[in-house]
């Protein structure tokens, strides 16, 4: 167990040993070697390094400063597209609504037209149906006279007179339309 | 570890017993032993945190600054983090000539630092006292000069006789203890606080990679080795794996922790008001 008992090492071996005084010699080499890098970075090592740092920077500060401006141009340009665009988009729906009135206007004339052709067709066509009727049934009122008096006659046994039943006649026809 | 294995054998190879502290900070130098100018492995390795951050910030300024290489990036990374998350917070408006300054601390520490993991090294510069002085030294001049500069006398007026306060004996008191705080025990914590972090985690890294080779030893030494060493060593390898990766962690840490302390001293100097 001798390797935990550092105690075992000998007092009189820290006898003579400066640990907090600086030795002479060490001091001596560390000021020129400190001196030195710091007289080497103030100015030879240090400068161009930060000077060409500093120079990049400025040029990417340049740079984004130029997007920026590009940015900036593009959206100017593209907000004026925008109105552009509008205004043929309100141009284009005025004219569509021009054409779609106008075309409704000359469907509404058309229809228009139309319904009164028709309309006098339909009168025509009615007229003519009327008079056919008319021509049928007074036709009809003289052969169902006829054979309603020779029925008659027939039933009676002697001649029915067509003039003198002629009104009853009608008022029965004209009762069964 | 070779020391440490080589001090075992020494022993007889039986124990493995804590090397001697001396072993732990002191290091033979390379040359000029005895003079002013020896150069240990603490100065080769503040040479390499001298060489690093030098080479790879020459490197990056080869690249286009359009499509930067990757040491670029590196490099500007670094700069970027010392200005976003140093500078910054610590100093505010005015921030930009300290940045070199905070950088090389926040590199010349860190890369010192990471020696620690760094096998052959083992060692971090800044668990010796001369680094952490002489940067916190540093800061404490630039801050105190920062206020002088910016300020004249009123700063230190400012600081040793506080108009915030009203009675005068108060004030007084006050700045007795501003003085005590700004102008002593700042620059001691400051290099107390890097240094005393650094040398603990070394010796905690010392004290796991003994316990790993000494229980590993033991593995062979007979039927109760067998039995129980492996788990001690099991849980001391565990333990030095984890304080390795925890280490590395401490050294960028401290490195930031010593450049925002800094920004923050050099902030208050420069906008005394904040």
């Amino acid at each position: 167990m001798k390797l935990l008992l550092f105690a075992d090492a000998k007092e009189e071996e820290w006898d003579g040993i400066n640990l907090i005084l600086p030795n002479g010699a060490e001091l001596l080499w560390s000021a020129v070697f400190f001196f030195g890098l710091w007289a080497l970075m103030k100015f030879v090592l240090l400068p161009p390094i930060i000077e060409g740092r500093n120079e990049r920077e400025a040029r990417v500060r340049s740079g984004q400063d130029s997007v920026s401006d590009s940015e900036s141009e593009l959206a100017q340009i593209k907000a004026a597209h925008e109105q552009r665009i509008a205004a043929a988009k309100a141009e284009g729906a005025a004219v569509v609504d021009a054409a779609r009135a106008e075309a409704d206007a000359e469907r509404a004339a058309k229809v228009g037209e139309l319904e009164g052709t028709i309309a006098q067709l339909r009168s025509n066509t009615q007229a003519e149906i009327d008079s056919a009727r008319t021509t049928a049934l007074a036709g009809a009122k003289g052969a169902v006279s006829q054979l309603a008096v020779g029925a008659a006659g027939k039933v009676l046994g002697h001649d029915v007179d067509l003039a003198t039943n002629q009104g009853l006649i009608d008022t029965y026809l004209n009762g069964a339309n | 570890m070779n020391a440490l294995v080589a001090f075992t054998e020494a022993e007889g190879g039986s124990a493995v017993p804590f090397p001697p502290p001396r072993n732990l900070v002191e290091w033979a130098p390379f040359f000029g032993d005895g003079t002013a100018f020896e150069f240990n492995k603490i100065a080769l390795i503040s040479l390499i945190a001298f060489l690093v951050p030098t080479v790879i910030f020459i490197m990056a300024r080869g690249g286009s600054a359009d499509h930067p290489s990757k040491l670029r990036v590196l490099a500007e990374g670094i700069v970027k983090f010392i200005e976003e998350q140093v500078a910054k917070p610590g100093i505010g408006h005015g921030y930009e000539p300290y940045v070199p300054l905070l950088t090389t601390l926040f590199l010349f520490i860190a890369i010192g630092n990471l020696f620690e993991v760094i096998p052959f090294f083992n060692m971090p510069a800044n668990a010796r006292m001369a680094g952490p002085l002489l940067m916190a030294l540093t800061v404490w001049v630039m801050f105190i000069a920062v206020g002088v500069k910016h300020h004249g006398f009123s700063y230190f007026k400012d600081i040793l006789w506080p108009s915030s306060v009203e009675n005068p004996f108060m004030r007084g008191f006050v700045g007795f203890i501003e003085l005590f705080s700004v102008f002593i025990a700042r620059p001691m914590s400051h290099a107390v606080r890097l240094f005393a972090n650094m040398l603990a985690g070394h010796i905690l890294l010392v004290t796991f990679g003994v316990l790993t080779i000494g229980t590993f030893a033991k593995l062979f030494d007979g039927l109760s080795g067998f039995i129980v060493q492996p788990f001690a060593w099991v849980g001391s390898l565990v333990g030095l794996i984890a304080f390795t990766g925890f280490e590395v962690g401490v050294s960028f840490i401290q490195g930031f922790v010593f450049a925002i302390l800094a920004a923050v001293y050099i902030g208050s100097s420069l906008h005394p008001a904040h």
